[in-house]
């Protein structure tokens, strides 16, 4: 065997590692989700993450992976389709010394996330369907187009933006359609008073958001560190240090805002801010410092539990927080790197140029913030005419009927929970207990 | 405070409810007033507190009359009504909430027929306090409930269970009998097993201990850097609950110290005075302050919005309000680690 075999012979199998750990994060993803929601809607929440991935699958996989990734123009892939492959029709993608096949499942698992994200503005009132509908439309049409741009040879990569693993390629994408849905869908019933104050809707399993966070925390290893595609010079594991600093920030930091906006030390903030410096980390993890990435972690889980409560303030209900999670840290972080990035690391990686702080300029802060923007319109423009049709088709919520009687039941037909909310089962529940307790 | 003085004649001259409401009305208008002219919040909490004390006197007459009148079981040998809460403190603002209680002593034998009595009494009482103003309690802290209208014998029972304080609630309960004043009947009956039950607390460390430690709690809502915490869900987004900023913990704190040192009082300024030499003096002098502070804010409030909650929007009070404000919860925070101290010094079994 030679030396390039073998290379690739390991670069293969950890690409392939970190393609498990990434599609890891569907469970991370339904942990978290289903625990910050209510217990009637917990089977839906946590059973469409399947569906959510299924669909991602079939719909990359026949157009998404060709638009993101084909030859084509600066603005979109236009070969590939159905992964057919010819003479450099995934030129784009040559760098990575890994068969299509592991090509084609990692970037899958990343539109398996970005989508993810997305449905958290969705949560708790948006109907079944349209998550197959939509999630179809992002996988083909939004979340490929912008991948194009940075990673597939498009006119943002060509500028030299820094987005390493996609803070904004993955998580702005799906924090824009978030906030769009969540717009266009309304508030969920309950959420605020007519005087428009609001009101909490707790999560019912605080555990199982704790959970979703820590498999997030651990897939993430896969997402940054496995996105070197390759093992040979070892540069994952400086990859995988500075995600790790940046989420232990994160944690700190959000629970300490927590304490001090609102005198509780929060659970739930204290994940999203894991969350939120994972999110920031995520396009800077290659071109920082350690001491950069403790940074960026901590204004991320900082600033975005600040945002979520601001958000919140103004009316808009992001069950999740899914804007300020993904969004505010997925800007946060790409802008980062126009500060922070490092002489030595933008030599390494051979991408833009280094920051402000270390004598750069303002170039790589300029095209960090064009790429910010050029792709928060793009996906906040076509999400909102694709749900704005679908809105005024087949409708994007439930009746006020279903949503107040819970998705399991008005849309899946039994109850993630029928001990507890369904009669039959509480009553027969309640009877075991009476019996037990004669004896 | 003639006004006040010419309020009491009033009450003691009419003779219905109705009347009885609108003196209530008549003296939210004067506390108003008051409030802009007062030499002394003391005196003037005091003089508030002799005009509920009329109001409810002579409302409870009336509810007497129509028990009496129902002939609805037997009037038991000796029995009074006590209130408990801020106007079992006398601190009461003007609309304060119901909190009241009945104790009996009864012949052997003619106990159902007492309860009944009693029942009746406590119905009619509570819906004619209602009438003249003072709503019903949330919690339901009144003569109505069970846990709050008993013979001699059963009340010893229930305070004999909060006392082994197996359950949640238990110190809670406690803390609000420590309250209870009387106000109609034989008044001798409720002095003497508040005398007992303050005894027994005081025999008790484990309990003490824990009564200590429940004053710790609501939190005082000043943030780390000393800024206020606002609510953040609920009708009340955005403001201020004025009875958990400092309020409820100072009152509670007091109680402790006073339960420590086996004082028996019914005013926290009683409590206060009393616990010269028991606590440093300037943390006396500050939480007396502190507390006169927070009548001034509880009472303000009440006059000028005539609401039963507690909530404002901080907006409305003015810089010196707020810096006052915020001295208040500072000096019940150091009450807090004082009591901690206190409290974590008890033998713990």
């Amino acid at each position: 065997m030679s030396l390039k075999e073998l290379s690739m012979g390991l670069d293969s199998l950890w690409v392939m590692v970190a393609t498990i750990l990434v599609i890891g994060m569907q469970a991370g993803f339904a942990l978290l989700e289903t625990g910050s929601t209510r217990m009637k809607n917990s089977g839906h929440v946590a059973g469409k993450q399947i569906l959510s991935f299924a669909v991602a699958s079939i719909a990359f996989w026949a157009v998404g992976f060709a638009v993101t990734f084909g030859q084509g123009n600066r603005f979109i892939g236009t070969e590939g389709w159905f992964l057919k492959e010819g003479k450099d029709t995934f030129a784009s993608l040559d760098w990575a010394n890994v068969p299509l096949s592991l090509k084609f499942l990692f970037q899958l698992a990343f539109v398996g996330v970005s989508l993810a994200i997305a449905w958290g503005g969705f949560a708790e009132r948006a109907k079944l369907s349209v998550y197959v509908i939509f999630g179809t439309i992002f996988t083909m049409v939004i979340y490929p187009v912008i991948g194009h741009w940075v990673w597939g040879g498009g006119w943002l990569g060509s500028m030299g933006m820094q987005d390493f693993a996609g803070s904004t390629v993955v998580h702005l994408q799906g924090a824009i359609a978030a906030l769009v849905a969540t717009i266009l869908l309304g508030p969920r019933i309950g959420k605020f008073n007519k005087d428009k104050t609001p009101n909490i809707i707790p999560g019912h399993n605080q555990v199982y958001t704790v959970i979703g966070g820590l498999i997030l925390w651990v897939g993430w290893f896969g997402f940054n560190a496995g996105s070197t595609m390759g093992t040979t010079d070892g540069f994952f594991g400086y990859v995988a240090l500075t995600t790790n600093l940046a989420a232990a920030a994160g944690a700190v930091s959000a629970i300490l805002t927590a304490k001090i906006l609102t005198g509780k030390a929060d659970i739930p903030a204290m994940v999203n801010g894991v969350l939120a410096a994972l999110v920031a980390i995520t396009a800077a993890c290659a071109f920082i410092e350690p001491w950069a990435a403790v940074v960026i972690g901590a204004v991320a889980g900082s600033f975005t539990f600040w945002t979520s409560v601001y958000f919140e303030g103004k009316g808009i209900d992001d069950p999740v927080c899914a804007f300020s999670v993904h969004g505010i840290a997925g800007v946060i972080g790409t802008i980062s790197t126009g500060f922070f990035a490092s002489p030595r690391l933008v030599e390494i990686t051979g991408i833009g140029k280094a920051g402000l702080f270390y004598g750069g300029g303002f170039d790589q802060l300029i095209v960090q913030t064009v790429g910010v923007l050029g792709a928060a319109v793009y996906v906040a423009v076509v999400s909102f005419v694709v749900l704005f049709i679908l809105k005024k088709t087949i409708g994007l919520r439930v009746t006020a009927e279903q949503e107040i009687s819970g998705l399991d039941i008005s849309e899946h037909g039994s109850y993630g929970y029928p001990e507890q909310l369904d009669p039959a089962y509480m009553n027969a529940a309640n009877l075991k207990v009476t019996k037990a307790s004669s004896h | 405070m003639d006004e006040m003085k010419t309020l009491l004649t009033e009450i003691s001259l009419v003779n219905s409810l109705v009347e009885l409401k609108r003196l209530h009305e008549k003296l939210e208008r004067q506390m108003n007033e008051q409030l802009k002219r007062y030499d002394s919040m003391e005196e003037l909490v005091y003089s508030l507190s002799e005009v509920h004390d009329a109001l409810v006197k002579k409302t409870l007459y009336f509810a007497e009359c129509e028990t009496v009148q129902s002939a609805v079981g037997e009037r038991p040998k000796t029995w009074c009504w006590f209130v408990m809460g801020s106007m079992g403190r006398r601190e009461a603002t003007i609309w304060a909430d119901q909190d009241n209680g009945i104790l009996f002593d009864c012949e052997q034998g003619k106990e159902q027929k007492c309860y009944a009595y009693i029942q009746q009494f406590a119905a009619v009482g509570t819906k004619y306090l209602q009438a003249v103003g003072y709503p019903f309690c949330p919690g339901n802290v009144m003569a109505t409930n069970p846990r709050w209208s008993n013979s001699l014998q059963d009340w010893c029972t229930k305070i004999y269970n909060y006392l082994a304080g197996h359950l949640p609630n238990d110190i809670r309960f406690l803390l609000m009998a420590v309250d209870m004043r009387p106000i109609y009947g034989e008044l001798r009956l409720v002095e003497e097993e508040k005398q007992r039950m303050t005894e027994w607390i005081y025999q008790r460390p484990i309990i003490l201990k824990r009564v200590g430690e429940h004053s710790l709690f609501p939190k005082i809502p000043l943030g780390l850097f000393g800024h206020f915490l606002e609510e953040r869900y609920g009708p009340y987004y955005g403001q201020f609950n004025l009875k958990h900023s400092g309020y409820v913990q100072l009152i509670n704190c007091v109680k402790f110290l006073s339960l420590l040192e086996n004082i028996t009082a019914d005013t926290t300024l009683e409590r206060i005075e009393k616990l010269k030499g028991s606590i440093p003096r300037s943390l006396l002098e500050d939480t007396k302050q502190a507390f006169l502070q927070c009548l001034y804010f509880r009472l303000k409030h009440a006059a000028q919005y005539g609401q039963h909650d507690h909530y404002i929007h901080l907006q409305k009070l003015n810089k010196e309000e707020q810096w006052k404000l915020k001295k208040a919860m500072k000096t019940t925070k150091k009450l807090q680690r004082f009591v901690l101290k206190k409290a974590g010094g008890m033998k713990d079994v």
